[in-house]
């Protein structure tokens, strides 16, 4: 089999010419590395972009779990310190039921309502004040992207509050206890 | 001819790595290189992976954690209390595990039934993540035997970075809480000057200026609150 000559010295060198062979791959071994090679990055490669768009997928779903934990975060801090659930609260007959929204008393006395809007999958915060003055929604939403928020008070005095937030793919479920009268 | 080349193989590509030709050595570099961009950012990208989420999760864990230190400092300080350790006491670096907190007993007078009145501040820092909690407490007599009667209210909190053993600090935050309580006498107020009908005509002027979405909620919410009103 003829060998090809790679270099420009090679081809110019009186050997090769007069040998015509030597140094260097035959033309198969090179198709065969480069199959081989070209196999290796084909599943290297497919490999590489499955696990960016597995990546992303995590990514989607960290930041959703995220969301759902800084809202539960930003809630419960004021839940902590309220005196009293207005709604929704533990049935006559002791059952309990949940809500997307919540009223309660919160550590000033005023109302305040936390609310799922599915029309924009966010929550919002309204601050009704217990005394002159209208109703405040605030601009910014507590959080945003969930598909499903239920609050359900249980408890004695309905003073344990369950907080259940999903989006994303990703749920949380989170629980804050009344410390105030 | 075909033992002199079979020699020149062996002697080329088994015997003698280190003594490639120029074009040989030019593969051989071009393979490292190719394998080293692949290995390159596949690494990257598998510790990104791990990296990011394992930084979310710690920095939850941080605050839930700095969270529940300080309610354990102030469940210690409400112990203390109980067990009648009177008057001033300022204690750094307690551990909870191996997590620290501070806590600070404030005595700021006595009651009308002789009770010692305190400010009960616990703080607990961890990482990027500060919890504050500040209550008020009262620790009655009879002495002598421990568990004397302690009743703690008034809970307030803050992510704030304040410090509770400067007084520069507790000031601001007592200032902050002043501001919340004078609110809640406000609110009182409002609710103790008027009739329950009064209150309830009041209140219900409110429901056409409520969002959409919780506008149908609120007779009910302000059944509860003519009912409770003060």
């Amino acid at each position: 089999m003829e060998r090809i000559c790679f270099t420009r010295r090679m081809y110019t060198s009186p050997q090769c010419k007069k040998k015509r062979k030597t140094y260097g791959f035959t033309l198969v071994e090179l198709i065969v590395g480069l199959c081989i090679f070209s196999l290796i990055g084909g599943i290297v490669g497919h490999w590489f972009f499955m696990q960016r768009s597995y990546q992303q997928k995590i990514l989607e779903k960290s930041d959703a779990q995220q969301r759902i934990r800084r809202s539960c975060w930003k809630m419960i801090q004021e839940l902590r310190t309220a005196r009293t659930i207005l709604s929704p609260r533990v049935n006559p007959d002791n059952s309990i039921h949940s809500d997307d929204k919540i009223f309660f008393k919160n550590f000033s006395g005023d109302i305040v309502c936390f609310y799922f809007v599915p029309k924009e999958n966010l929550i919002r915060r309204c601050l009704i004040p217990n005394g002159p003055g209208s109703p405040v929604v605030d601009k910014n939403p507590i959080g945003e992207g969930f598909s499903q928020v239920a609050f359900t008070a249980q408890d004695i005095g309905n003073r344990l509050v369950g907080i259940y937030l999903e989006g994303n793919g990703a749920f949380g479920l989170e629980s804050v206890y009344l410390m105030n009268e | 001819m075909l033992e002199l080349n079979m020699k020149e193989k062996s002697r080329n590509y088994i015997c003698r790595p280190f003594s490639m030709s120029g074009s040989q050595k030019g593969v051989a570099l071009v393979m490292v290189i190719g394998l080293v961009t692949l290995v390159i950012p596949l690494v990257f990208m598998l510790s990104q992976i791990g990296s990011s989420d394992v930084k979310l999760a710690k920095k939850f864990h941080e605050n839930l954690r700095a969270e529940s230190v300080a309610f354990s400092g102030a469940n210690a300080g409400f112990s203390r209390l109980k067990g009648n350790l009177r008057g001033y006491q300022d204690l750094q670096n307690q551990l909870i595990g191996i997590e620290k907190y501070d806590l600070n007993l404030r005595p700021t007078g006595e009651g009308f039934f002789k009770q010692n009145l305190y400010y009960m501040l616990t703080n607990c820092k961890i990482g990027q993540h500060n919890y504050t909690i500040m209550a008020e407490a009262e620790q009655f007599h009879p002495e002598p035997d421990p568990p004397v009667l302690v009743i703690t209210h008034d809970y307030w909190n803050t992510v704030e970075p304040y410090e509770i053993n400067i007084m520069a600090d507790v000031l601001s935050m007592q200032n902050y809480r002043g501001l919340e309580l004078l609110r809640l006498d406000e609110t009182r107020d409002y609710e103790k000057s008027l009739t329950s009908t009064e209150y309830e005509k009041e209140m219900n002027a409110k429901k056409a200026l409520l969002p959409t979405e919780i506008e149908p909620e609120w007779p009910k919410v302000l059944n509860f609150l003519v009912s409770e009103k003060l």
